[in-house]
């Protein structure tokens, strides 16, 4: 029974390591064509990535966005709407959270919290437009909410260079003011760069949970996940699932952008998010995990960790930093594959009649492990 | 094994009772008719095509009585059991239940006016087979209290309400935390059937509820149907199994092209009859 307990709990789990396997394999395939030797190269990624203080913190406070974006991403996809908007989002996040920390009036928490709620806001609406399109004129959910990631990113730069400009400093970066030391984010550790948006990543990754597992909300959005006809028939409102997942999605991507200023760069810097691909990666991670939030949280650490172990193995080796943007792909590509497989094995069920019903590999360990 | 007298008996009776099953002609127990709960009058619906998919069909379902369509498949019964619960738009006649239109309403709606369905299709629309079988069981229950209290659902409830549905329906599972998937197609579809049936709604319109199960599990259904049928519910029975609807209705309407063809009391008519009309012969009835 425990043991049935332990594998059912493990079972979302098999599938991604799988893929993590294949995908390192493959990185050992190119680590090798560069003349290294894949074991040291990976321990030397895995040593620059968790192998100390320093290294982990630096890890998680990349992982950190990742997880929030990556959450946002979750919910909607897990409830059928495949929106690609987070960078977009998060982007207006951050920028709407500079402006308003930097330029509302009031006592230090108002302008704090307000730039808060407004991120939210910000990022919120941008989604909601998606949404509203798809609705109204049946526009393609991940057209228009790709089309914003760069609507948001260039409106943003114009502001920001013609606008907020920071003129103080000598170089001509792209990017607003320094915001007051009161409103930055405390650190976790003195010293290091890990700040209390971490925190809050953990609090989303179970609130999150919470919503979708325990709510009334959370059971009908997972439901349109698995089949929109059966919430059709079942007298669930797709439209309200739709509105209500899509707004949420959006804020809480934006709240990855507001904890980046907040927390790390403490001023809004054009292409910030863009070059790092937060909200990629944060992707990435909710299909890597089946959207399952603790997966989220779990796989975007291990993201972030190929990414900064990467960064070390170029400093110390001739293995260039792509290895980690390698790895990276290959693992989507193997999961994407398993999503096909899925699709394939459910196809034949009609075909062969129910003994061929055992549900997609991974997702059947539970029941594969039993006796019958 | 049996001692019945000639006058109340008949071949199919007889030979069924010699081959040791009893699967014709069960007794269905009389009650007086009651109100209408269903009236669809002059209902169209054009469809996709160039011939309309409902064409001017009017029918009626009375408390207390499985009334059967029987029909091909294909001649407007899907459309028929979409208008039904608002799922397609009708173009023109109405659909009422005990008076009140509904026609044109949202199935959340139509549901709460007292309308449950066993869908034609477990897998299409009855059901999500990567949902677990507790979150299948929910569906359409889950707002309600004790399942859930403002929003937040009760677990505890829910297994217990679920687990009451499984074993009611005898639906063999080894866990209901089990993916829908895991069930076998009869399971699968009592465990629909005991959702929909649990909502004791004043009417269930039942969709080919016994397609592709086993013996045990259509028999269990049929029983629950009567079982509905005999506390004073009404029944629309929507079927392509001929032998199911002269077994199950008090009263027939054939159906073809979307429209009737052919209305008939139990037991007034013969199953070759039937079988003409619903490949669109002529109305001698």
């Amino acid at each position: 029974m425990v043991d049935r307990k332990i594998r059912h709990l493990l079972a979302p789990l098999a599938q991604p390591l799988m893929a993590l396997g294949f995908a390192l394999g493959v990185g050992a395939l190119a680590i090798i064509v560069t003349g290294e030797n894949p074991l040291a190269v990976y321990a030397a990624m895995f040593r620059g990535a968790f192998g100390n203080k320093y290294y982990l913190l630096t890890t998680l406070t990349r992982a950190t966005p990742i997880i929030i974006c990556g959450l946002g991403a979750a919910i909607a996809w897990s409830s059928n709407y495949m929106g690609i908007g987070g960078e977009g989002q998060m982007i207006v996040g951050g920028f709407t959270t500079a402006i308003v920390a930097i330029y509302a009036p009031g006592p230090l928490w108002f302008r704090f919290v307000l730039a808060v709620v407004m991120a939210m806001v910000a990022g919120g609406l941008l989604s909601l437009l998606s949404a509203w399109l798809l609705d109204k004129f049946r526009m393609s959910l991940a057209i228009s909410t790709l089309m914003f990631n760069y609507t948001a990113q260039y409106v943003t730069m114009h502001y920001v260079a013609n606008v907020f400009q920071d003129t103080t400093g000598d170089a001509k970066l792209t990017q607003t003011l320094k915001l007051d030391e009161g409103l930055r984010f405390a650190r976790l550790f003195e010293g290091y760069s890990l700040h209390i948006g971490f925190l809050i990543a953990i609090v989303l990754v179970f609130a999150i949970w919470f919503l979708l597992n325990r709510t009334a909300f959370g059971y009908e959005s997972r439901m349109s996940g698995f089949n929109i006809n059966f919430c059709d028939y079942g007298g669930i409102s797709s439209r309200k699932v739709m509105y209500g997942m899509l707004l949420l999605s959006g804020a809480i991507s934006a709240l990855a952008g507001a904890s980046e200023v907040l927390g790390v760069q403490y001023r809004y810097v054009h292409n910030n998010y863009v070059s790092a691909s937060y909200a990629w990666v944060g992707l990435n991670a909710a299909l890597i995990s089946g959207y399952n939030p603790i997966g989220v949280f779990l796989t975007s650490i291990i993201l972030a960790g190929i990414q900064t172990g990467g960064a070390a193995i170029a400093r110390s080796t001739t293995v260039p930093l792509e290895i980690s943007s390698i790895i990276q792909g290959c693992i989507t590509l193997f999961i994407s594959a398993r999503i096909v497989l899925g699709a394939r094995r459910r196809g034949s069920v009609a075909l062969r009649g129910p003994r061929a019903t055992a549900a997609p590999a991974a997702d059947s360990a539970d029941e594969k492990g039993r006796p019958r | 094994m049996a001692d019945v007298a000639i006058k109340d008996t008949s071949i199919e009776e007889l030979s069924y009772m010699m081959v040791g099953r009893n699967l014709v002609k069960k007794d269905l127990p009389s009650i007086p008719p009651g109100d209408d709960i269903r009236r669809i009058d002059d209902l169209c619906v054009q469809g996709a095509g160039a011939v309309a998919k409902i064409d001017h069909l009017s029918l009626h379902v009375s408390a207390g009585e499985i009334v059967g369509i029987a029909g091909v498949s294909g001649n407007g019964q899907s459309e028929l059991e979409r208008c039904i619960l608002g799922l397609q738009r009708i173009d023109s006649g109405t659909i009422a239940i005990k008076g009140v239109d509904i026609g044109n309403r949202r199935v959340a709606q139509v549901r709460e006016a007292g309308v449950s369905m066993i869908p034609e299709d477990r897998y299409q629309w009855g059901s999500a087979s990567a949902a677990s079988i507790t979150e299948t069981a929910i569906m359409t229950h889950y707002r309600r209290t004790p399942l859930s209290v403002r929003g937040m659902l009760n677990m505890k409830n829910i297994r217990k309400f679920t687990g009451d549905l499984v074993r009611a329906f005898s639906v063999k599972t080894d866990d209901i935390r089990l993916r829908t998937s895991s069930l076998s197609g009869g399971n699968a579809q009592k465990l629909i059937a005991a959702r929909e049936i649990a909502h004791r709604t004043p009417l269930l319109v039942a969709c080919e509820p016994t397609r592709g199960v086993d013996i045990g599990a259509m028999e269990y259904i049929h029983d629950r149907l009567v079982e509905k049928r005999t506390s004073g519910d009404a029944v629309l029975l929507i079927s392509s199994e001929l032998s199911e609807i002269m077994e199950l209705s008090d009263r027939i309407y054939v159906m073809y092209g979307g429209k009737i063809n052919g209305e008939f009391k139990r037991g007034c008519v013969k199953e070759e009859e039937l079988g003409l009309l619903m490949v669109g012969g002529a109305n001698h009835g």
